[in-house]
């Protein structure tokens, strides 16, 4: 018998991986996707990416066959829907992205997409849900470009190298020289000044602004890095350009700040272009952003981590005068129970912060959705998606009180179970929560932020339940 | 050229929000078959695909629940379990019919269903998987009913036709046909549910006449009251108006002939004058005609109070109606009858381009119908996109389809009918609405 990986679909939320590589191609400005197969599929993934890049709408389109196609080939369709794009834009370059039936049928989409001529490059790759969830997809989508980056770089003789002058750690790969200074001669040839720039440079693998706040969360983390002294070279999936993400070998080091999206990605570039890697996590709380960017720091030093702790230390000052204050008032910030369901680098960055620096509880349950080694010290219980969905279950019809941070499907649970809870949404779907100002749920902009709404709900929670009672 | 998001500008057309056209399958047998037993406590469905088919339809039924919750009603009950198979690229080599064993087992293990409901995934489709027999071996395993449904996906046909199947299977396994309960009525169809702003006001227009909706099938009704179902004495199909929803009229038949409900059919309580011939057609069928009338006439005073109170700002406003939207799915005359009711001016009717020829050609011929049988032929009906000129002189659209970048008021015409008075008076007052609105807030409004 296969390995127990049910997925019990009103326990945890995802989308297919037909969505992931479409968000991460959608994020290269000037890309059209066309998704071979049915509309259906295409709607769901065209429209999650669409709700927070409404440029993405004109560039997403579907060949939609019929089913005879899975049969005789989706060639007549495929070649409607590049005529189509041919026709009525002007796209600098065009994905393919076969969804999971079309998949097995075996057609050569490369020499289909020939025959089309369109006027810029076309790039193929399967996609759909067989592949797995959205972080399979993204995935193969981030090892698809890479393809090109190396193809990019076979080209070109005079391709930039630097020696990234890495401290040896145990969170760090391999360590492989390659020739000096290019990246400073880079940068100084990008900013004009002719001026060898000393700072570090890094590229960000991970990252998406398809995620809750994750356009915000990519700001911060840029912010914090940069306020530290080191350069971005490439944000691949967070809104690099295309010809960003073709220098990604120029950076010194490579921060993997979602396993689950980017680990591979990450491997792949240091096996081709020795650039070694950490998997930093995602940033969050004031003291675990200072953690993670001494990790950071260790692996590559950072010219200034001491802006970063002074900004950490005056926020953290703030929070905790101000916790002082509500908490003279209202009790100390007590849940009984806190449920934090989403992926592994939210969930075990989260579950930290929240019960490491502000909240307390007596039970802190983690429902990660994807296969994770992250054991947070934090957590009381533990459940990964596909697994433990009979432990995930329990949670919601034993669940008596407390604090849920997720998304609009642990609170739609808990709703129709007639169950108490207060909530902030961290991850998507999220129907009840707009997402309209430019706060981030990381770094030390996001702790701040997430502190806010976190006591907010326990205050509303209160505000409700007297209410409730007369 | 192109503007920053490598969109072409084609002279003064405008382009509304969405691109696909309806003529080839747009949707997927799967979440209908779902949403046939969604609500029915004892069930659980399998999707024997990726996990990502199970995320669609609960992406689909979450946004369903906040639509209820927005209109600060709270579902009583809770969805039964949706399990993906969770095929993935090694099945599609060897088969995945040792996953959907293990599958069953697992949901048998955990969720100790008394009915099962298995769905088949395109995948599942093109890789051949025996879904039937195994289906069959798991009732003979467990000694439950098992229901398969192995359409593969969106390869068998649309939502509805998921839908229709397994209500068509409920009905031949669980149900005969038995004496009749007075006064107790049981809806046919969804219209997202007995929460949902359809069966509510069916249910308190049926009142009047002194009936009690007691189920709603399929997808509402628990797994050990599937049996009472055939008791009603009428049959309600909540269907649209002047539209063709095939499957709820043929099982809506089918089940009349069957097991001996009478139902209302071919005329559905969507805009107003429908509603009255609603209202009058159960009247005749209960041979409470007088009472009919008297509910009529409480209701048309409900409606007249309400037009009264916002003529003073609907009057005369320069109102287009905008439709992209097929004669399978929208009966313009409708949303035309609003308009003359709130005494707007129609200004024009436009046609978007993502109509297709044929379905171009029935809404043309409606809506001239329409204009000429009120003397309104000089209104113009624009199919060509060059619209923009009358849209800047419009005072609000109401449309099918969002327009971009065009500062007009929208309204969205629903996809979901809303019925009865309550309906007509909610999109009313959407337009109202709309029209004090002070400022460009942009977006559109939904009703």
């Amino acid at each position: 018998m296969p390995d127990p990986n049910w997925k019990t679909s009103c326990h945890h939320m995802s989308v297919c991986a037909l969505t992931g590589a479409s968000a991460f191609f959608a994020s290269i400005s000037g890309s059209f996707i066309l998704i071979n197969g049915p509309l259906w599929c295409y709607f769901y993934a065209m429209k999650y990416v669409e709700d927070y890049d409404a440029s993405a709408l004109r560039r997403f389109h579907c060949t939609q066959p019929e089913g005879n196609a899975l049969v005789y080939g989706t060639e007549k369709d495929l070649l409607a829907g590049l005529d189509f794009i041919k026709n009525n834009f002007t796209p600098e370059r065009v994905f393919i992205v076969n969804n999971c039936s079309v998949s097995l049928v075996g057609d050569d989409i490369a020499a289909i997409a020939a025959k089309a001529a369109l006027p810029c490059p076309v790039y193929t790759v399967d996609s759909g849900g067989i592949s797995g969830d959205f972080p399979e997809g993204y995935e193969i989508a981030l090892l698809r470009v890479i393809k090109e980056v190396k193809k990019n770089a076979k080209t070109k003789t005079d391709l930039p190298f630097e020696n990234p002058n890495l401290q040896d750690g145990n969170t760090v790969s391999t360590n492989v020289s390659k020739p000096e200074n290019a990246s400073e001669a880079d940068e100084s040839a990008a900013n004009g000044s002719g001026i060898p720039s000393a700072r570090p440079s890094v590229n960000l693998l991970g990252l998406t602004p398809t995620y809750f706040r994750g356009e915000e969360d990519i700001k911060e983390v840029r912010r914090i890095l940069e306020k530290a002294g080191y350069r971005i070279n490439a944000v691949p999936g967070g809104g690099s350009t295309w010809d960003e993400i073709m220098r990604l070998p120029n950076a010194d080091l490579n921060l993997v700040l979602r396993d689950e999206l980017a680990l591979k990605a990450a491997k792949a570039l240091e096996s081709e272009f020795g650039t070694p890697f950490i998997s930093a996590g995602m940033p969050y709380g004031i003291q675990g952003t200072l953690r993670w960017l001494a990790t950071i720091d260790a692996a590559l030093p950072a010219k200034n981590p001491e802006a970063v702790r002074l900004e950490a230390e005056t926020v953290n000052a703030r929070l905790r005068f101000r916790s002082s204050n509500m908490q003279s008032l209202w009790g100390p910030l007590w849940f009984d129970n806190i449920l934090i369901a989403a992926p592994p680098s939210e969930a075990a960055g989260l579950a930290e912060a929240v019960r490491g620096e502000w909240a307390d509880t007596g039970n802190l349950v983690i429902h990660f959705s994807q296969d994770t080694p992250l054991r947070p010290a934090s957590a009381d219980k533990i459940c990964i998606a596909g697994k433990d969905d009979a432990a995930m279950k329990e949670t919601f019809e034993k669940w008596n009180d407390g604090l849920v941070l997720g998304s609009s499907l642990e609170a739609s649970r808990l709703v129709r179970l007639n169950k108490p809870f207060v909530n902030c949404n961290i991850v998507l779907p999220s129907y009840h929560e707009i997402i309209a100002s430019d706060a981030p749920l990381c770094g030390i902009r996001g702790a701040a932020y997430l502190f806010e709404r976190i006591w907010n709900a326990k205050l509303n929670g209160c505000m409700d339940e007297v209410r409730q009672t007369k | 050229m192109t503007n920053n998001d490598n969109r072409q500008e084609h002279n003064s057309k405008l382009a509304t929000k969405w691109l696909f056209t309806k003529n080839r399958s747009c949707s997927c047998t799967m979440p209908g078959i779902w949403r046939a037993v969604s609500f029915c406590d004892g069930c659980a469905v399998i999707f024997h695909g990726p996990s990502g088919c199970a995320h669609v339809a609960t992406l689909m039924d979450l946004g369903a629940q906040y639509r209820i919750i927005g209109n600060r009603i709270s579902e009583q009950v809770d969805a039964v379990p949706l399990i993906a198979s969770d095929l993935q690229d090694k099945d599609c080599i060897f088969g995945g019919t040792d996953r959907l064993r293990g599958c069953i087992a697992y949901v048998m293990e955990t969720w100790h269903p008394k009915c099962l409901v298995i769905a088949s995934s395109c995948v599942a489709g093109v890789i051949g998987d025996d879904v039937e027999q195994e289906a069959e071996d798991a009732e003979a395993m467990y000694r439950i009913p098992v229901l398969c449904v192995p359409y593969g996906g969106f390869l068998g046909g649309e939502y509805s036709d998921g839908y229709f199947q397994t209500a068509r299977l409920i009905m031949d396994r669980f149900l005969t046909p038995q004496p009749k309960a007075p006064g107790t009525v049981l809806l046919l169809g969804d219209q997202m549910g007995p929460w949902g702003q359809y069966a509510r006001e069916v249910k308190r227009l049926l009142a009047g006449f002194g009936l009690q909706v007691k189920w709603q099938f399929p997808g509402y009704v628990p797994f050990d009251r599937w049996r009472e179902m055939t008791s009603a004495s009428l049959l309600i199909p909540l269907n649209y108006a002047g539209q063709t929803q095939g499957g709820l009229e043929k099982t809506a038949a089918d089940w009349q002939e069957r097991f001996g409900t009478p139902s209302v059919r071919n005329i559905y309580p969507v805009g107003w004058q429908n509603t009255c011939d609603w209202l009058r057609s159960i009247g005749r069928l209960l041979q409470e005609e007088a009472r009919g009338e008297a509910i009529i006439r409480r209701e048309e005073k409900r409606l007249d109070d309400f037009i009264a109170s916002i003529l003073p700002v609907t009057k005369q406003k320069k109102a287009v109606l905008g439709i992209g939207r097929g004669p399978r799915w929208y009966n313009p005359a409708e949303t035309l009858n609003t308009m003359r009711r709130m005494q707007m001016d129609i200004t024009a009717v436009i046609l978007f381009d993502k109509l297709a020829a044929d379905e171009k050609e029935t809404v043309t011929a409606t809506v001239q119908t329409w204009l000429a049988d009120r003397n309104l032929q000089t209104v113009p009906l624009i199919g060509n996109g060059d619209f923009n000129a009358i849209l800047q002189d419009a005072d609000v659209l109401l449309t099918t389809d969002e327009i971009l970048d065009n500062p007009v008021r929208q309204f969205f015409i629903p996809m979901v009918p809303l019925a009865g008075t309550d309906g007509e008076i909610l999109l009313m007052r959407t337009i109202y609405r709309l029209l004090c609105r002070y400022g460009n807030k942009g977006g559109i409004a939904y009703a």
